[in-house]
C-alpha cells in the first residue's frame, strides 16, 4: 500500500518536472527569435558598413572584430536554439542524396588545418571501404555534419598530440537488427510505457518524433577517436546531459557544454545511438562511437548483400569502382613513408586490403633500406624475364651504361632495364616483352616533411636510377601553405610526372593516388622528358596554367640577337609587345602604321645596300603586323613590302595580329602574303609559338 | 613578420582575388603582372594609366559621332574595335564584353542600340577604373610599408 503511493507520488513529481522543463523549452523557442532577428539586423547593418569605410583604416577592423563577434553570438544561439527544438519535438529529419565519403572528407579537412596547429593529424580512416562503396546515400546531410563537426570540434578541442581518427563503415544486417526494425508497438515496449505513464504529448523525447526506419537503410557506424585528456568513466553518462562540462579538462576551453546533448538528440532522432567505447589498457582519450541509419542509393543494389561487405582484395576493389587492369601482372609495391604513426597505419591497411604490397618507413632515415628492399625485388623480376644472360654480365652492362648515360645524353636516357619496353635500339640483347615479363610498378608515397627534404629527395632520386622510369612514380605529399620542397634547392630537378599533392592525404585524394598504380587503371605512359630542365611540377590539386606557359624552360633568350618590327597603331599593343619581346631577347622597333612599316622596311635596305652588302638579307628578322590601322592597314603593308622583297629575293616572315580569326580573315591573311597569324592580345607565349612554327617550317633561323 | 603588413598584403590579396572572381578582370591582366619586374616596376600601371587616357578620349569620340545628324557607323565601329582592343589586352573583360555587343548593333546600324550600348561601356569602364585605382594605391601602401607585392593566382572557376 505505502509503496503504491510513494510510486504515485514519484510519477506526479517527474510529470510536473518534465512539464516546466517543457514549457521552458517552449518559452525558450519563442523569445530567442526576437534575439535572432536583432543579431541579423546587426550583422546586415555592419555588412553596409564595409563599402563606407577606406580599405585597412582603423574602422574596418573594428567593424571587422564586431561581425565575427555577432556571428559568434548567433551560433551559440542557434546551439540553444537546436536543443530547446529538438526538445519541444519539433525538429524533422529532411532528405536528400549525397555523398556521404565527400561528407566525411570535407569534415576532416575542415578541422585538419586548426588540428595541426596544435600538433594533431586528422586522419580519414577508410577501415574496410565499404563507406566508399556506398558514399551515396539518402538522408539529413546537415544534421549528419553537425554530428561530425560537434565530435570533431570537441576532439580537438581537449586534444594536444597524436591524432583524431574519424572512421566510418557499413554494418553487416544482422539478426537483432531486422528483430529492432519491426513496428514499433511491440510487447516489450507496451509495457516500458506502461510502467512509466509516458504519454506522447507529455515528453519531448524522441519518441515523439520516431524515426521511420525504411526496409531499404543501412546501419552506418562511426567512430570519432582522439588520443586527449579522456573522459573519466563516472562521468561518461553525464557528458551528454545539456549544460554539462567535464569541469577538470575544461579549463580554458570556450564552449556552452551543449554539443553532446544536442549530437545525442540528433543520432537519435536518425534512429541510431552514441557511446563512449572503451579503449585499450595504455590507450589514452575518448573514442565516441554512433551509429544512423541512411538509405544508400545505388542504381540496382537495393539490399545489402553479406558479401558485398567483404572487404578485401581484387574484389573489393572492384566494388569500390576502381578498375582493374589484369589481377595476374606483377603485383605493385607501394613504399610509404608518412610522418603520423595512426595515418601510416590506415594507409597501409586500406592499401593491403586491396591487395597491393606495401613496405613501410616509419622514419625517414630507415628510407634507404627499404628502397633497397623493393629494387630487389623488382630487379629479381626484371633478371628472370630477361633472356640468358648471366646475372653478373648483366649487372655489368647495367652500372657502365649508367655510366655512359651521363657522357652521352642525347642517346638513350635511363637505364638498361627500359629496354624491357621493346623501344631501345641499342640493346638488342632483350627481346622485346611479353605481359608477363614487365617489371612490376613502384609507388613511392612520400610525406615531403618526414625528415630533412634533401637527404629524402637524394635517396629517391638514387633509387630512381636504377628502375625504369615508366615503371615509377613518386607523389610528395606537402602542406600547401608551408611547402617543405624547395623547387630551388633542389634545383627543379622534379621529375615531370611526380605529383605534389597536398596533405591531408586521405579520401579521394588516396583513391587518387590508387589509381595511379598499373592495376587500377593507372597509364605508364612517360610525358617526354628531353625539353625538360626547370619544367614545374604537375601539381595535383591545383591547376596552375599560367605558370605552366610562361615559365622559362631554357636559360638562352629564344630572340637573342634577332630584329623584329612591330606594326601597331595602339600605343598600348606597342608596349606590351615591347615588352614581350625584350623579354624574349629580341631588339624591338616600333612604327605606327602600314605606311611606316613599308618606309622601314626600304630604309633598311638601302642601309644595307649602301654598306655594299652583297647578299641583301632582309632588315628585320621577323614582323608583327597588326591588321587594321588607319593611313595603311596591315593587308595593304604587307603587300607592298612583298613586292619590295621579291626584287632581292628575300622573304621577311610576316605575322598578323588579329583580333578575331574567322575564316574569312585567316584567308584574308595569307593572300595579302603574311606567313601566320596570332589572336590579340598576343602574350610572349603566343608569340613564340607562331615562332617556333615557322622556324619548324624553315621559314627562318 | 610586420603583422600590420601582412593584413595589408592579405587584404590586397582579397581585393584583388575579388577583381577576379567578379570578371572584372581576367586573366590577361596577370599576364601584364608577370611582364612587370624590377627592370619595369612600373610596367602595369604605366600600361593600365594609358588604357585609361585612350579609352577616355574614344568614349567621347564615341559619344559625339553617334550624336552626329549622319551617324558614320564605320568610324564608329573602328573607335570601339580600338576600345576592344585594348581593354582586351590589359584584361578589362567587362568592358571588352560591352564592345563586342556594341559593334552588333554597330553592324545593324541601330542608333538607340548603340548608345544604349555606350552607356554600358562607360559604366563598366569607370567600374574597373575605380577598381584598379583603388587596387594601386593598396598596392602602393603594401610597398611603402616595405611589403613586396603578394602575386595574384587566377581564382580556379
Amino acid at each position: 500500500m505505502h509503496l503504491r503511493a510513494v510510486l504515485i507520488k514519484q510519477m506526479e513529481a517527474t510529470r510536473q518536472a518534465e512539464s516546466k522543463s517543457m514549457s521552458k523549452s517552449n518559452a525558450f523557442a519563442q523569445a530567442s527569435h526576437d534575439v535572432r532577428a536583432s543579431l541579423a539586423g546587426i550583422i546586415g547593418l555592419i555588412d553596409i558598413s564595409y563599402e563606407e569605410v577606406s580599405p585597412g583604416s582603423e574602422l574596418e577592423k573594428n567593424l571587422k572584430q564586431m561581425e565575427s563577434c555577432a556571428k559568434d553570438l548567433l551560433g551559440f544561439l542557434n546551439r540553444i536554439l537546436d536543443t530547446s527544438k529538438v526538445e519541444a519535438g519539433k525538429m524533422l529529419l529532411e532528405e536528400e542524396e549525397f555523398d556521404l565519403a565527400q561528407l566525411l572528407q570535407d569534415v576532416v579537412d575542415l578541422y585538419h588545418p586548426v588540428a595541426m596547429r596544435k600538433g594533431v593529424d586528422v586522419v580519414l580512416d577508410p577501415t574496410d571501404g565499404t563507406v566508399l562503396r556506398y558514399s551515396l546515400v539518402k538522408g539529413d546531410r546537415g544534421k549528419l555534419k553537425q554530428i561530425l563537426s560537434n565530435l570533431l570540434s570537441n576532439a580537438v578541442k581537449f586534444t594536444d598530440g597524436g591524432h583524431i581518427s574519424v572512421r566510418a563503415w557499413v554494418k553487416k544486417p544482422s539478426l537483432e537488427d531486422s528483430i529492432l526494425a519491426s513496428p514499433r508497438s511491440s510487447g516489450w515496449e507496451r509495457l516500458m510505457c506502461l510502467v512509466c505513464e509516458k504519454k506522447d504529448e507529455d515528453s519531448g523525447d524522441e519518441v515523439a518524433n520516431e524515426f521511420q526506419r525504411s526496409p531499404n537503410s543501412a546501419e552506418f557506424v562511426f567512430e570519432v577517436d582522439d588520443t586527449g585528456k579522456g573522459i573519466p568513466k563516472e562521468k561518461r553518462k553525464s557528458v551528454f546531459e545539456n549544460y554539462i562540462q567535464v569541469k577538470e579538462t575544461a579549463q580554458g576551453q570556450e564552449g556552452t557544454g551543449l554539443g553532446l546533448g544536442i549530437v545525442q538528440s540528433l543520432v537519435r532522432l536518425m534512429g541510431g545511438d552514441i557511446t563512449i567505447r572503451d579503449k585499450d589498457m595504455g590507450e589514452r582519450g575518448t573514442c565516441f562511437r554512433f551509429n544512423v541509419f541512411l538509405a544508400p542509393c545505388d542504381a540496382g543494389a537495393t539490399k545489402l548483400l553479406e558479401e558485398d561487405l567483404e572487404a578485401g582484395g581484387y574484389g573489393a576493389a572492384c566494388r569500390l569502382g576502381l578498375t582493374t587492369r589484369s589481377p595476374k601482372s606483377e603485383g605493385s609495391h607501394v613504399v610509404l613513408l608518412i610522418q603520423n604513426e595512426e595515418r601510416r597505419r590506415t594507409c597501409r591497411s586500406y592499401l593491403e586490403k586491396l591487395g597491393i604490397e606495401v613496405l613501410v618507413a616509419s622514419q625517414w632515415q630507415d628510407l634507404p633500406m627499404i628502397l633497397k628492399k623493393v629494387q630487389m625485388k623488382v630487379v629479381n623480376v626484371a633478371y628472370h624475364s630477361s633472356s640468358g644472360k648471366s646475372e653478373m654480365s648483366w649487372r655489368i652492362e647495367r652500372l657502365s651504361k649508367s655510366a655512359s648515360c651521363k657522357k652521352a645524353p642525347g642517346r638513350v636516357r635511363g637505364v638498361p632495364l627500359r629496354s624491357l619496353d621493346g623501344a631501345d635500339q641499342s640493346l638488342p640483347v632483350y627481346r622485346s616483352p611479353s605481359p608477363k615479363d614487365q617489371a612490376a610498378f613502384v609507388l613511392l608515397i612520400i610525406d615531403a616533411s618526414a625528415g630533412p627534404f634533401q637527404q629524402i629527395f637524394m635517396a629517391v632520386t638514387e633509387f630512381r636510377k636504377l628502375i625504369p622510369s615508366a615503371r615509377c612514380k613518386v607523389v610528395w605529399l606537402d602542406k600547401p601553405t608551408m611547402r617543405s620542397i624547395d623547387l630551388r634547392a633542389i634545383k627543379g630537378k622534379l621529375d615531370p610526372d611526380d605529383i605534389i599533392m597536398s596533405k591531408p592525404f586521405h579520401g579521394t585524394r588516396l583513391l587518387r593516388v590508387i589509381r595511379l598504380l598499373p592495376e587500377f587503371g593507372g597509364s605508364l605512359q612517360k610525358r617526354p622528358s628531353e625539353q625538360v630542365k626547370a619544367r614545374p611540377v604537375q601539381n595535383a590539386e591545383a591547376a596552375k596554367p599560367l605558370a605552366e606557359e610562361t615559365g622559362n624552360t631554357s636559360r638562352e633568350k629564344p630572340l637573342s640577337g634577332k630584329r623584329v618590327l612591330v606594326v601597331d597603331d595602339s600605343e598600348i599593343m606597342r608596349k606590351l609587345a615591347l615588352r614581350n619581346l625584350s623579354n624574349l631577347g629580341a631588339t624591338v622597333q616600333l612604327c605606327e602604321n602600314g605606311k611606316e612599316a613599308v618606309q622601314l622596311i626600304r630604309d633598311g635596305i638601302d642601309e644595307l645596300r649602301e654598306r655594299g652588302v652583297s647578299d641583301i638579307c632582309r632588315p628585320y628578322e621577323y614582323i608583327l603586323m597588326d591588321c587594321q590601322m588607319p593611313a595603311m592597314d596591315g593587308f595593304e603593308a604587307t603587300r607592298k613590302i612583298r613586292k619590295e622583297e621579291r626584287r632581292y629575293g628575300i622573304h621577311t616572315p610576316i605575322i598578323a595580329l588579329t583580333a578575331h580569326s574567322s575564316g574569312a580573315e585567316v584567308k584574308k591573311i595569307f593572300e595579302a602574303g603574311m606567313d601566320f597569324h596570332v589572336e590579340k592580345p598576343a602574350n610572349g607565349v603566343r608569340l613564340m609559338k607562331a615562332i617556333s612554327e615557322i622556324q619548324s617550317r624553315g621559314g627562318g633561323v | 613578420m610586420d603583422v600590420g603588413l601582412v593584413q595589408m598584403q592579405r587584404r590586397l590579396a582579397d581585393y584583388a582575388n575579388a577583381l577576379f572572381k567578379e570578371g572584372i578582370l581576367d586573366s590577361q591582366y596577370l599576364q601584364l603582372q608577370e611582364l612587370q619586374d624590377e627592370s619595369n616596376p612600373d610596367f602595369v600601371v604605366e600600361v593600365v594609366s594609358l588604357f585609361f587616357t585612350d579609352s577616355e578620349k574614344l568614349l567621347n569620340d564615341l559619344s559625339r559621332d553617334l550624336a552626329q545628324p549622319n551617324v558614320d557607323f564605320k568610324r564608329v565601329d573602328a573607335h570601339v574595335h580600338q576600345l576592344k582592343g585594348s581593354s582586351s589586352s590589359i584584361g578589362a573583360e567587362r568592358v571588352k564584353n560591352a564592345c563586342i555587343v556594341f559593334r552588333n548593333f554597330c553592324q545593324e546600324k541601330n542608333i538607340p542600340g548603340c548608345l544604349r550600348c555606350l552607356q554600358q561601356i562607360k559604366q563598366e569602364f569607370l567600374l574597373v577604373k575605380s577598381k584598379l585605382e583603388t587596387l594601386f594605391k593598396l598596392e602602393q601602401q603594401v610597398v611603402a610599408a616595405g611589403g613586396s607585392i603578394p602575386t595574384v593566382q587566377q581564382p580556379s572557376l
